[in-house]
């Protein structure tokens, strides 16, 4: 047998085998089919460096080596290459993704921030574990439900200046407390600015047992006794300290409670307080022991740290004065609040007002000498109370009115009565409507009274103001075109008739009043003359530029086919103006250069070519802008429309000539010859300028005389 | 003065009126006849339709309606003139640009070159129908008022308006002049001797003035006479038409209804007397239009009820 094995033959064993040296239980299998795991020798050549991915990655020396940049996590070959920018107009450079510092990290780094975060609350809870918060945790229960945090305010009051120990409020000024080992001479003077004092807080303490209200006895005693042994444990862990102070705080140490005689209270039980005096005998009570100077006469007589606040307001006496003399002085003044100031001046603490009431001295009132009476005498018992009558009810049990008890007063009778009795009885249902008081005295109705009266020129000038008033223009337009035939109302004459006085009235050419309805009030009078006058503004025709716009028809004839139906409406009369002269001359049958007038027309060339004839002289000279030519265009015809056509027959022949002419023609000169058409200048046709291109009068014409250039340009002596 | 040739002739006392010629249902408010030889009427009536009767009475009694269009050439109410071609009855041209309806239309120029349409918006309206221009020629506005009535006359080249307003206007294309006269009461007719030396103008006070178109002095006025026994020229409200009649030598016209019934008139132009007077029914209320037919000699009345007499 041979006894040296081949290194194959090893190999192959070890390979097989995978682990030689697991004698129970099933080896694991290999890390590496590749590897031996038993530790023998592999020789160099053999040996081989992977990564974790099984590639080969021989760095060099250590895991980075030299070219470890390159291979592990920079770009280039040559290490870090610098990033390039290259951004162009049509080729925006896209915006850099924002790099996280996970982008720069490799695999290790990675992990090993894997391995750094841990699983944690955001805040710690007080209730377990830590006891690093020991200064807040002393409520117990509640500290497990709330974390330990600072709350809100906590934060708001440290950004305000304020830090933990301190009270809440300005600054005080104060001397130093240096403590009771300090010294009591030197410096002691110096004051500085100090935060004030933290207040305790008031803590309710439910109460649990059946005890007295304000008894204390055992508590006092538990609290003596039994709690105070394990007063340390119990400061350090309130948790099983059996009450729930609101406050998280330590409570406070109650300052001066005197620690009462009780029974097994010795010297051992010396809570460590150097007030207490363990050798008092006796059930302790609350006076001083000793005159002039008790236990705190230490503290006393060392000056009261003057409270000196920063308020100059708050900055009161600092003086000391006793227990006994306050208490004499009854004012309690100086007793501090508990926010550690003074109360507000002019205040005093409720606590004093009990020793106000005690030690005040009272005086009495003066002693009523003997014999006195007083000079009035007390009718207080004749008087029968139950047969009080208030004043109104007195007056409400009176029959008398105004007058009789004027009467019975023997007063001259008043003129003025109520105004209810000169009221109609419309007029007092017409306030009774509007106040809804049904209660109204009855309206009587009555006349003025005699002297009173209003005179008749008086009352027909009220009646005039109630005529509403009406332009006087506007009546007579509504007045005009009443006469020509239309007129509102038509189918009630009577207010037709009424209408049309009215319409006089505001016209101006009748004076009276206006007509009324028989048997209608005077209100309905006045709404119907308002009904008149808004019918008048309505109905009155169209003035000025409008009117002038347009025409009326209505005196049209009718044609043949419209006769039918329109027949009958017998208004249409035409309004009466005053006549033109022409129209007065044709109305007389006077026909002739009276009525005729010649105007200026102005063929347009395509019409008179189209009538085959040479354009009129004035259409030739001017063809393009003729004055006055009416336009062809269709839409402003009706802005020449009834200016034109005025101008004509109007001028033609004054009123004078008219005159003249119509005295003529009855008969003294019964021709008019003097008039004929040449005779009425203005309206004929200008004669058209005759424009001559070949000559120019301003130059062609005579040189002037000699005299005339003298006249102008002086004498010919100035030039010799 | 105007020559005017003086003719015994009076009108036919016997009218060959037409049975059937009751053709249309409306008032006929414009009658013509035919250029031709007048064989044919031409009526416009209320109720838009042009008819086209024979009028010259031949071997039947019943008159042939050649053609009955819709409205040709007067479409009231409607602001606008519709030329007709007669024989095709399609619509040749169509005007629009009056804001009322219109009241008149004449054709004029040189070969009918010309539309001439007058209308209550106060304004007279040139067309021409020689282009496919949609606006006028030229707008007449010196009306203050509807303008009823047009006459062209061709031999002095002017046209003649008369209007509501109690004018009668002539413009003279020619010398480029308009003569104003001034009647001062509406004018319902107005017509021009053929010489275009005289004016023929109807006005709603009853009368029939014949005016000197030289100077506008009055030459003859007719109506007015209190006839008394029988009919009597009336003209107050309705729009009836005056023409002349036998070559300038008549006056006729049409007349309202009077005491004794609506008759048609005719008068001597120089004599102003009433040569006669020919009643046309009971039941007419007026005639509103006639018609003279030189050529032959006959006349037509336009009555309101509808119905076109024509006499011989």
């Amino acid at each position: 047998m041979a006894l040296k094995r081949t290194r194959a033959a090893l190999e192959a064993d070890l390979q097989a085998e995978q682990s030689p040296y697991a004698f129970y239980g099933t080896p694991l299998p290999p890390l590496d089919d590749d590897v031996r795991d038993d530790g023998s020798f592999v020789p160099i050549w053999k040996q081989e460096v992977r990564d974790e991915h099984g590639s080969k990655r021989l760095h060099g020396a250590f895991t980075g080596g030299f070219s470890a940049g390159y291979f592990n996590s920079v770009g280039s070959k040559e290490g870090w290459t610098p990033s390039t920018f290259v951004s162009s107009r049509q080729n925006r450079a896209k915006k850099a993704e924002q790099k996280r510092p996970e982008d720069f990290m490799d695999a290790n780094d990675l992990r090993e921030q894997e391995e750094s975060r841990q699983l944690q609350t955001a805040d710690e809870f007080a209730g377990f574990g830590s006891t690093e918060l020991d200064a807040t945790r002393r409520a117990g229960l509640m500290d497990i439900l709330k974390t330990g945090g600072e709350t809100m305010g906590v934060k708001l009051l440290k950004k305000m200046g304020w830090s933990e120990g301190q009270g809440i409020g300005p600054k005080v000024r104060r001397k130093a407390n240096l403590g009771e080992s300090s010294a009591p001479g030197g410096d002691a003077e110096e004051t500085y600015l100090f935060a004030p004092e933290n207040p305790p807080m008031v803590a309710f303490i439910r109460k649990t047992d059946r005890k007295g209200l304000g008894f204390e006895g055992e508590s006092r005693l538990e609290s003596h006794n039994a709690l105070q042994p394990t007063r340390d444990v119990d400061e350090s862990d309130s948790f099983f300290g059996g009450r729930l102070a609101i406050q998280g705080k330590a409570q406070p140490p109650k300052p001066k409670e005197s620690r009462r005689g009780g029974l097994g209270v010795g010297p051992l039980n010396d809570t460590g307080s150097d007030d207490e005096d363990p050798y008092s005998l006796g059930p302790q009570i609350s006076y001083n022991k000793t005159i002039g100077g008790d236990k705190k006469k230490k503290k006393k007589l060392k000056p009261e740290p003057t409270i000196a606040s920063a308020n100059p307001l708050l900055n009161s006496k600092p003086v000391f004065i006793s227990k006994k003399v306050a208490a004499a002085r009854g004012a309690g003044g100086f007793r501090k609040c508990r926010d550690g100031r003074l109360p507000l001046d002019g205040f005093i603490l409720a606590d004093g007002i009990m020793g106000l009431s005690i030690s005040e001295k009272k005086y009495d009132p003066p002693v009523i000498p003997e014999g006195w009476k007083p000079a009035k005498e007390i009718l207080s018992e004749k008087r029968d109370q139950s047969k009080y009558v208030s004043t109104a009810d007195a007056a409400k049990a009176s029959t008398l009115n105004p007058t009789s008890r004027a009467a019975l007063l023997g007063e001259d009778q008043l003129p003025g009565k109520s105004i209810f009795d000169y009221m109609t009885p419309e007029a007092r249902e017409k306030i009774v409507k509007l106040t809804g008081n049904a209660n109204l005295p009855p309206a009587l109705g009555e006349k003025a009274p005699k002297g009173y009266e209003l005179p008749e020129s008086q009352k027909r000038k009220d009646l005039w103001d109630l005529v509403p008033k009406l332009d006087k223009q506007i009546a007579a337009q509504a007045l005009a075109r009443a006469v020509s035939g239309w007129m509102p109302y038509q189918e009630d004459e009577k207010k037709r008739a009424r209408y049309q006085t009215f319409l006089q009235i505001s016209a101006g050419t009748r004076s009276t009043l206006p007509e009324r309805v028989e048997g209608s009030s005077t209100d309905e009078w006045v709404i119907e003359m308002q009904e008149f006058s808004r019918a008048a503004e309505v109905f009155k025709p169209m003035s000025g530029v409008m009117a002038s716009r347009f025409t009326s028809s209505s005196t049209a004839p009718k044609i043949v086919s419209d006769a039918p139906d329109s027949a009958e409406s017998g208004l249409s009369r035409p309004a009466e103006k005053p006549d033109d002269p022409a129209v007065a001359a044709a109305k007389i049958g006077m026909f002739g250069p009276m009525t005729r007038s010649t105007i200026s027309f102005y063929p347009s060339r395509l019409l008179c070519k189209r009538f085959n004839v040479k354009p009129p002289e004035n259409v030739q000279l001017d063809p393009g802008e003729r004055p006055g030519a009416p336009s062809t265009e269709p839409g402003t015809r009706f802005q020449s429309a009834g200016f034109q056509a005025e101008t004509g027959p109007k001028q033609l022949v004054s009123q004078d000539v008219m005159n003249q002419l119509l005295i003529d023609s009855l008969g003294y000169l019964p021709t008019a010859d003097g008039l004929d058409p040449s005779a009425s200048g203005p309206v004929n046709a200008p004669p058209p300028v005759v424009v001559e291109p070949e000559r120019n009068d301003a130059l062609e014409a005579e040189r002037p005389g000699d005299a005339v250039f003298k006249a102008i340009f002086g004498s010919d002596d100035e030039d010799e | 003065m105007v020559g005017i040739q003086y003719l015994d002739t009076v009108p036919a006392q016997n009218p060959l009126q037409h049975p059937s010629a009751n053709i249309s249902p409306g008032p006929v408010n414009a009658v013509t006849f035919s250029s031709s030889g007048g064989t044919y009427v031409l009526t416009g009536s209320s109720d838009r339709a042009i008819h086209l009767s024979r009028a010259v009475p031949n071997n039947t009694n019943s008159p042939t309606v050649v053609e009955t269009t819709t409205p040709i050439q007067k479409y009231e109410a409607h602001g606008y003139s519709v030329l007709r071609h007669r024989q095709q009855g399609t619509t040749t041209r169509r005007w629009t640009g009056h804001n009322s309806r219109v009241e008149a239309v004449q054709f004029a120029g040189d070969g009918d070159s010309v539309v001439v349409t007058g209308s209550a918006d106060t304004t007279i309206n040139i067309w021409d129908t020689r282009s496919s221009s949609y606006k006028p020629i030229q707008t007449l506005t010196e009306a203050t008022d509807t303008v009823s009535t047009l006459h062209m006359h061709m031999g002095t080249y002017s046209i003649a308006s008369g209007s509501y307003d109690g004018h009668a206007r002539i413009y003279d294309v020619r010398m480029g002049k308009t003569t104003v006269d001034v009647l001062a009461h509406p004018v319902t007719s107005v017509r021009c001797s053929s010489d275009g030396n005289a004016l023929l103008a109807s006005t709603l006070d009853g009368y029939i003035r014949l005016l000197d178109r030289m100077d506008g002095k009055l030459l003859n006025a007719f109506g007015g006479e209190k006839g008394g026994k029988g009919h009597s020229y009336r003209n107050s409200e309705l729009r009836v038409r005056s023409v002349f009649a036998m070559g300038d030598a008549v006056v006729l016209s049409g007349s309202e209804e009077g005491t004794a019934g609506a008759a048609a008139f005719a008068w001597d132009v120089v004599k102003g007397e009433v040569i006669a007077a020919v009643p046309v029914g009971e039941k007419v209320k007026a005639v509103s239009c006639v018609a003279w037919n030189e050529g032959v000699g006959d006349w037509a009345a336009g009555c309101s009820d509808g119905a076109v007499r024509v006499y011989g």
